[in-house]
């Protein structure tokens, strides 16, 4: 059991690794990843919403949407229920905890629209996995995406202060970077299932 | 607040409509969809079934084996097709199989559908079952890959057992010659692997309906006719005969032109045997061949020894271990049928079962447990070593075949 | 502005993949082959025509405070339409691009192009538009599946083609080629217009307001006084 969560852990963050693998994301992978503080906080804030929005979806998807026969309300219900869960959240976090607002706040409104948050919801849901393994995947995914963003912009933070042709400049040497960061990513296949098998 | 109100009457309102939308597009596309979906799932049977006209799914009974997922019923007659998933020991995920067993009781076709093994026994060998019926006549295991054969040839007779039980299908007939081959090692048990399949060739039959030596050395196996009906006999390395009949209990047989027929493998490798067993022994033993040892273990050779006034056992075995690799390993006992001494000629722990090197790091600590155990004292959880459970088995195969061995020479005597 | 201006200036001028970097998500995920990137291209054209006209026809009636989760709501509604078609239609092509047929949602050219064009304009122009967008969202995407599945497969669309078929560079179809097909083809077309291409693009982004407190719009501005 135990290992079979870790297999799940172990390969959303590093073999399907949503930014890197799966291309769920890129908008704030490219957007917000020139700083390092900005990418951690912009990943932190999608590993908090990422399992909230699992806590919510699985057992609405489970317990209201699959008994009724109304599973083709999947996409338009999680949506809605993302969009209002990160509009709940951040009026709960403005109110009672402003000093978590102020370092994550920004971020939640990008979140809504993040295709990584809706698109691990429904992943979890057809790979159907179980309540604990859906969290465990999401979670994994959140550091996937929080590792990746962390680590570009590392490598983002030397790009900016090159010179690449002229017409290379910004977006794509920026695509160029994230092509090899992939590659590394690209070298886990294979192995977190040898490891943990 | 007007606005408000505004607000969430006309989000409600469009969320009304769109779902009503949603609602009449799914009650349009939704049996077009479990079509699709059911197509999908026979179109997997149809591989096996190509004449199939469709399918439907059959209830399996309550005591079905696990081995066996789903059942199905071609509608048009044909016969039926299972769905097995079975693991073997050294695979890391299950063996999937779909099978396809015609009316007649036959196997019509067969596919691995996933196969997680890094030994593969090859994309020919599930095809040797079509044609067969639930005897599976003339279908060994692949040898080299015998755990995950075995467990293919096993997940196979599973369904059967299933199609049999619920009347579906006849059950096969089995060959003479395939009785003589479950009936060997019954005669000769040495000749078994852990598995309990025999590991011998086929030799001149000298007369006889056929006849086997085993690769280890351990005797020969005869099929012979008598006016009883075809018995099968198993001649030790020492000569000494033990017949069985086709469903495996004891049996007269021609024990003396068996005897004849053969030689005393003892004997022949003699050579070999005296060399190991005075270095078990020590070198001060005085050592005598034993002549008759009516026991069918693995036991290759035997001698008396006599250090001073004490009279030992020693018994040369040749169990199978790793891969079916044959393992040798020399047993002394002392006159009261206590290990003495355990020397293991080949090396003890193959290196292909790496996993034990970290169990088995004290090599002679794990031998020295056995010193002083008797029949009645011992038990296989002594020799097991996890991981390496091939080996142990080797290990206690040789102990068993030993304790036999010095019974049957007590008994004798 | 003409009819034919409203619907062409998506497919070059103002292509929302080349030229204006939206929707990266599909473009990188769906352009493995030929005929996931039609495909895609296609539901989502189907998508953003439909929304587009029903957000144009409601545009008076949605209050301005909850317009986009209204937005939402009418594109989720189209998306699932779509899905449901493929999956009883289409069941290989709905296979084929998995979740993100369901993550159209979220692309940003849909929402963006409610957001800046359609609540603004009548039915017919948001129709040209959506029609405009979506098809310049699908020649965006053909062009990059073409690059990675004739240079990285050595197929088109399913089709071997002889010499590539032994020479071809397998990198280029998974994750990592992607990235860098993309950011090739970016500065092609940077090269082309003469125009860097310095940001991510926001247009009608309902985040870029958000967006912006990080940092980007404060340096667009910067730039605009450099230029």
């Amino acid at each position: 059991m135990l290992k079979s969560l870790l297999v799940i852990l172990m390969s959303a963050v590093l073999v399907d690794n949503y930014v890197l693998s799966k291309f769920l994301g890129i908008c704030p992978f490219l957007g917000v990843s020139k700083k390092t503080d900005q990418a951690v906080g912009m990943g932190l804030s999608v590993i908090f919403v990422m399992l909230l929005a699992t806590l919510a979806t699985w057992p609405i998807q489970t317990y209201l949407l699959d008994p009724n026969g109304l599973g083709y309300l999947q996409t338009i219900v999680f949506i809605l229920v993302i969009a209002a869960l990160v509009q709940l959240l951040e009026m709960i976090l403005k109110r009672y905890i402003p000093a978590l607002y102020r370092s994550l706040g920004v971020y939640l409104p990008l979140i809504t629209t993040n295709c990584a948050v809706l698109g691990v919801t429904i992943n979890n849901i057809s790979d159907g996995y179980g309540f604990v393994e859906s969290l465990v995947s999401s979670l994994g995914c959140g550091l996937g995406f929080l590792l990746a963003m962390w680590l570009f912009a590392g490598v983002r933070s030397r790009v900016e202060v090159a010179v690449p042709p002229k017409s290379f400049k910004g977006i794509p040497i920026t695509l160029i970077s994230a092509s090899i960061v992939s590659m590394a990513f690209y070298g886990f296949a294979g192995i977190v299932e040898a490891l943990f098998k | 607040m007007k606005l408000n109100v505004k607000s969430v009457v006309v989000l409600t309102s469009i969320c009304v409509v769109v779902s009503a939308l949603l609602s009449v597009t799914n009650f349009f596309t939704a049996p077009v969809i479990e079509e699709n979906k059911a197509a999908a799932a026979s179109a997997s049977l149809t591989v096996v079934m190509p004449d199939a006209e469709g399918f439907e799914e059959i209830e399996l009974p309550a005591d079905a084996p696990a081995t066996v997922l789903n059942l199905y019923k071609e509608t048009s007659g044909l016969g039926y097709v299972a769905l097995l998933a079975t693991t073997s020991q050294y695979s890391s995920g299950d063996m999937g199989i779909t099978v396809a067993i015609g009316a007649d009781g036959c196997i019509s076709g067969v596919t691995l559908t996933s196969y997680f093994e890094s030994k593969d026994f090859g994309s020919d060998y599930p095809q040797t079952y079509v044609g067969a019926d639930s005897a599976l006549n003339g279908i060994d295991t692949v040898s080299g890959v015998t755990y995950s054969s075995t467990a293919f040839k096993e997940a196979i007779l599973d369904a059967f057992d299933v199609l049999i039980n619920s009347g579906a299908v006849a059950e096969g007939e089995k060959s003479e010659e395939q009785l003589i081959l479950e009936a060997i090692p019954v005669a000769l048990p040495g000749c078994a692997d852990s598995l309990g399949s025999a590991q011998v060739e086929a030799i001149d039959a000298k007369g006889f309906v056929a006849a086997y030596a085993a690769t280890n050395g351990c005797g020969y196996v005869v099929a012979a006719a008598t006016d009883a009906g075809t018995v099968v006999c198993g001649i030790n390395a020492f000569g000494d005969v033990n017949c069985v009949d086709l469903e495996g209990n004891p049996a007269e047989g021609p024990v003396d032109e068996v005897k004849a027929a053969f030689p005393i493998l003892a004997e022949a490798n003699a050579e070999n045997n005296l060399k190991q067993a005075q270095k078990a022994a020590g070198d001060d033993a005085v050592l005598t061949a034993l002549d008759s040892v009516p026991a069918y273990g693995c036991v290759t050779g035997g001698f008396t020894a006599q250090v001073g006034e004490d009279t030992y056992y020693v018994f040369n075995t040749k169990p199978y271990g790793y891969a079916n690799e044959i393992m040798e390993m020399a047993v002394v006992l002392d006159a009261d049928g206590k290990i003495v001494n355990y020397r293991t000629v080949s090396e003890l722990i193959l290196h292909e079962e790496y996993y034990s090197s970290h169990e088995l790091t004290d090599k002679e600590a794990y031998k020295n447990q056995f010193v002083g155990l008797d029949s009645s004292t011992y038990s296989d959880d002594v020799t097991m070593v996890a991981g390496a459970t091939c080996t142990a088995n080797a290990v206690a195969d040789s102990i068993n075949s030993a304790f036999d061995a010095y019974k049957a020479v007590k008994g004798a005597n | 502005m003409k009819k034919s201006a409203i619907f062409l200036k998506g497919l070059i001028k103002e292509n929302p993949v080349l030229v204006l970097l939206l929707g990266t998500c599909p473009t990188l995920a769906t352009t493995t082959s030929v005929i996931s990137a039609i495909a895609m291209g296609l539901a989502a054209t189907a998508v953003l025509v439909c929304s587009n006209m029903v957000i144009s026809a409601l545009r008076n009636i949605i209050p301005d405070k909850v317009r986009i989760p209204c937005y939402i709501v009418v594109i989720a509604g189209f998306v699932s339409v779509v899905q449901m078609l493929m999956q009883a239609y289409l069941p290989d092509l709905y296979d084929m691009l998995g979740v993100y047929l369901a993550l159209i949602v979220v692309n940003c050219i849909i929402l963006g192009r409610a957001e800046m064009f359609a609540r603004k304009n009548g039915v017919v122009d948001s129709a040209l538009d959506g029609l405009g967008m979506g098809l310049g969202f699908t020649i965006a995407l053909l062009l990059m599946a073409t690059f990675r599945e004739v240079v990285g497969a050595g197929t088109f669309a399913g089709i071997e083609i002889p010499l590539l078929k032994t020479y071809n560079i397998p990198i280029l179809v998974a994750s990592p080629g992607g990235f860098f097909a993309f950011g090739c083809i970016i500065a092609l077309v940077a090269k082309l217009t003469n125009k860097p291409k310095e940001k991510m693009g926001c247009a009608g982004c309902p985040s870029a307001e958000a967006c912006g407190k990080l940092g980007c719009t404060k340096e667009e501005k910067e730039e605009n006084v450099n230029a």
